[in-house]
């Protein structure tokens, strides 16, 4: 089975400008652990809730910190075409959970340790 | 899972502020949902996490707590391509990392997660386990009302 097959092709985005609240509050909204930090279209790099974990655990103040000084860069990534056991290594190799599908240089979906799950 | 045993060393974090008492552990942990037992197949143990929607689920023999199996633990398994309708919950699961005190501050549980480097701390209290705290649980603190978030300034 193909990444495309799994992915889910709806990206929430942030930008790194925004707050780590925006950020945090966006995840809640849309019930994802991972945003793709872009800007003007370009993947710079993930935030996920490990990141703001750590800012929590420093005592960031969410209102003022800005993605950018916490998110991961850059990116571990999946193709479309990937395996999806080869993802799945890819995330155990990188410790990530969320991986970004990405095609021609431009983000088209978005995979997580939990849709991998199908397979177990 | 109330009232398992051997939740191993529980982490003396600072109890929060009786001000801030809406942030503590207790507030945002998971109860109540039914143990795994070791010679579970790894296969049911996927299928009663995604019908609980959590990552993890503690793993009991016997009434003692002996360990957690976490979905990184079942990505594990699929990567090294087993099959789960075979393997058991024994051979993935993990040791319990320390367990935290349910009036700690959301922001001890964050830290010690990050310093342990896992998403999910047993929960006790009088030494008995009485719930679970994840990643998403702590950071639900974090998660600002998007209409307030509209008039913060630059």
């Amino acid at each position: 089975m193909r990444v495309s097959e799994l992915m889910r092709s709806e990206v929430w985005q942030t930008r790194p400008d925004a707050t780590l609240a925006e950020a945090a509050a966006r995840m809640r909204d849309h019930g994802v652990g991972a945003l793709a930090v872009t800007d003007c279209g370009l993947l710079l790099g993930m935030v996920t809730e490990r990141d703001l974990l750590w800012a929590m655990a420093d005592g960031a103040l969410p209102r003022v910190t800005i993605v950018a000084e916490y998110m991961s860069s850059p990116p571990i990534v999946a193709t479309p075409e990937m395996d999806i056991l080869a993802a799945s290594r890819t995330m155990i190799e990188h410790d990530v959970r969320h991986l970004p599908v990405v095609d021609a240089g431009e983000v088209v979906g978005m995979v997580a340790a939990r849709d991998l799950l199908v397979l177990a | 899972m109330i009232g398992d045993r051997g939740a191993g060393p529980v982490l003396e974090g600072e109890a929060a502020d009786a001000a801030d008492s809406a942030s503590t552990v207790e507030c945002l942990m998971r109860t109540g949902l039914r143990p795994l037992e070791p010679s579970d197949r790894l296969a049911a143990a996927a299928a009663r996490m995604r019908a609980a929607q959590v990552g993890v689920l503690t793993v009991v023999e016997d009434g003692e707590l002996i360990g957690l199996l976490t979905e990184r633990d079942l990505l594990r398994a699929v990567a090294d391509g087993l099959s789960t309708d075979v393997t058991l919950v024994r051979e993935y699961m993990r040791p319990v990392p320390c367990a935290i005190r349910a009036d700690a501050a959301a922001s001890v549980a964050a830290a010690r997660m990050m310093e342990l480097r896992v998403r999910h701390l047993p929960v006790v209290r009088d030494s008995l386990v009485v719930g679970m705290v994840s990643a998403d649980d702590v950071l639900r603190q974090w998660g600002v009302p998007p209409e307030l978030l509209i008039d913060e300034g630059p």
